[in-house]
């Protein structure tokens, strides 16, 4: 079963490895920003950029197809700020109008070009499409450092890897601008933190997970790893540097053992098919959290009892 | 010193569209507490906006030592409101206070030993250094408002100015922010705050400016403080209680 290890199952583990780990990385940052819902908005905005890149360029390979999902990202956070300037619309009102709209609209644009050549379909854009991932060359380890095999990568493996080091590099020199604007804006804009280049980088760097993410898990699963790990370890602890490393931690647990439950545990059962690996690893992220609220609650009561908790 | 430490002329400025702060003049001597007094709504969370820099006049300068808020703004440290902050951020006391030096620290500048004896020295200015370690969110009122000025004690800026930092604390608490704001107007710091409680303003500041959307007077207490400017003030008589005991 473990034979076609490299051909079947390592460019999508790591796929959704880098995804999450981007996606989670972000998310740190949007829960404490309570701005969760954006990871949401955004992830289904850059559909349409997605597919009016293709009708451009008609190649989903095409990197310009990355830009056009950026471009739909930043007019997704300038609408939100248009509708909360302009409207009475809260914040989350805000982001679920530009949401439902954008992604809408990328539907119809799905179904209005079914007609032609179009190899993009609704399901995918929702669903992710991990397993589709093979490495045609990917026979062993010595794959990995044969340079002729390494060009049948998928470009999708490459593309998550290099969006998360981009967004981990920027992330960690930005830091303690991040930090601080994120606890006090006003305190931060005055201490000469560019507080606006923030916000439009935080979703920025939102946007670039999300569209490494869409090929790998959909549009529709991809807030459950922007909001599942950092919420759960949240929970855990008041450190914001634990909080960040449990979380990448959790996300990476669900990643690969989401791919392998999909993968393996329903043919093990002695059933047919494997399920789908997205929702595997959605549904796992979900239930690390459910277990860190469990757990982080019993130790509360244990503290209380104890008379630590003020 | 002698001179002023912000002086506004014709100053009018829009919040949300409507006009928060009509034409106002005055100044704030250098060196003093100086006590912002006036009704809800009579734009003194604007006015410190203003004197920040953060939004536009729509007429009239102000000048800080000379210059605009803008480009005096490192010299300048701000404490917000206490409710302004979700105190459940994941951060501890010396977090908290460390972020007094990134704006002198930038990006990338290691934060060194000597920075961290600058924060433990701000936390023993506030009686909190015991606290370094202690998480925010289980901090008392009048602890995290310590925190805050510890913050701005590391900033070493000239002018401090405070949004209501008396809100929700109790007398206790207050003697000791008060005290605190003392000692660092004798180191030579410019402090202004929001206040709201009239009965401890001839207590706690040298000066005050009265403000509802124009200023009725700004002075020295002794001289501006009086019982009929108060009332010009909140538009109400009766308010013997405040002035009438001192």
């Amino acid at each position: 079963m473990f034979d076609d290890f490299f051909l079947i199952s390592f460019v999508p583990i790591l796929t959704g490895l880098f995804s999450a780990l981007s996606c989670t990385l972000v998310g740190n940052i949007l829960v404490l920003r309570k701005q969760a819902m954006l990871s949401d908005t955004i992830s289904h905005v850059v559909l349409p950029g997605i597919v009016i890149s293709f009708l451009i360029f008609g190649n989903l390979g095409s990197h310009f197809m990355l830009v056009g999902a950026a471009i739909a990202g930043l007019t997704a956070v300038g609408t939100i700020a248009v509708l909360r300037t302009y409207t009475s619309m809260d914040n989350s009102a805000a982001m679920a109008t530009t949401l439902s709209v954008f992604f809408a609209a990328g539907v119809l644009m799905i179904e209005l070009t079914a007609g032609g050549n179009v190899h993009l379909d609704v399901e995918h854009a929702l669903y992710g499409n991990l397993e589709s991932l093979i490495w045609i060359d990917g026979e062993s380890l010595m794959s990995v450092f044969d340079s002729v095999s390494r060009q049948t990568i998928p470009v999708e493996l490459t593309r998550a890897i290099i969006g998360f080091v981009l967004i981990a590099s920027v992330m960690f020199v930005y830091w303690r601008f991040l930090i601080v604007s994120t606890f006090d804006h006003t305190f931060a804009e005055i201490s000469g933190v560019p507080v606006g280049v923030v916000s439009a980088g935080v979703a920025l760097a939102a946007t670039n997970a999300a569209v490494i993410s869409f090929d790998a898990v959909g549009s529709i699963i991809v807030i459950a790893m922007f909001v599942c790990p950092p919420a759960a370890a949240r929970v855990l602890t008041h450190s914001l540097r634990d909080q960040v490393w449990l979380s990448l931690l959790f996300s990476s647990l669900s990643a690969v053992l989401g791919y392998a439950v999909a993968g393996y545990v329903p043919i093990l059962l002695g059933f047919e098919t494997s399920i789908s690996a997205a929702g595997t690893i959605a549904t796992l992220s979900g239930v690390i959290l459910a277990g860190a609220i469990f757990y982080g609650k019993r130790q509360r009561s244990y503290d209380f009892l104890d008379g630590h908790q003020t | 010193m002698s001179a002023d430490a912000i002086s506004a002329t014709e100053l009018s400025v829009d919040y949300d569209g409507v006009t928060a702060i009509q034409d106002v003049d005055f100044t704030v001597r250098a060196e003093k507490l100086t006590a912002i007094v006036g009704p809800n709504g009579a734009g003194k969370s604007t006015l410190i906006k203003a004197l920040l820099g953060l939004i536009p006049n729509r007429n009239g300068t102000i000048s800080c030592f000379g210059t605009s808020p803008k480009q005096y703004r490192k010299n300048i440290s701000y404490v917000p409101q206490r409710a302004q902050i979700d105190w459940e951020f994941p951060a501890n006391v010396f977090d908290v206070v460390a972020m007094g030096l990134y704006g002198e620290l930038g990006l990338l500048r290691r934060f060194s030993s000597a920075h961290k004896d600058r924060v433990q020295s701000a936390l023993t200015d506030v009686d909190m250094a015991d606290f370094a370690a202690r998480q925010i969110s289980q901090l008392s009122g009048g602890q995290q408002q310590r925190v805050f000025l510890a913050r701005s004690i590391v900033q070493d800026a000239e002018l401090i100015l405070l949004d209501e930092p008396f809100g929700g604390i109790d007398s206790k608490s207050e003697a000791v922010i008060v005290d605190i704001l003392r000692r660092q107007k004798q180191h030579g710091k410019s402090i202004v705050a929001v206040h709201h409680d009239l009965s401890t303003v001839k207590d706690y500041f040298d000066d005050v400016i009265l403000l509802n959307k124009t200023v009725t007077a700004f002075g020295p207490i002794n001289d501006v403080f009086t019982k009929s400017n108060i009332e010009k003030t909140y538009g109400v008589s009766n308010l013997d209680f405040l002035t009438g005991r001192s």
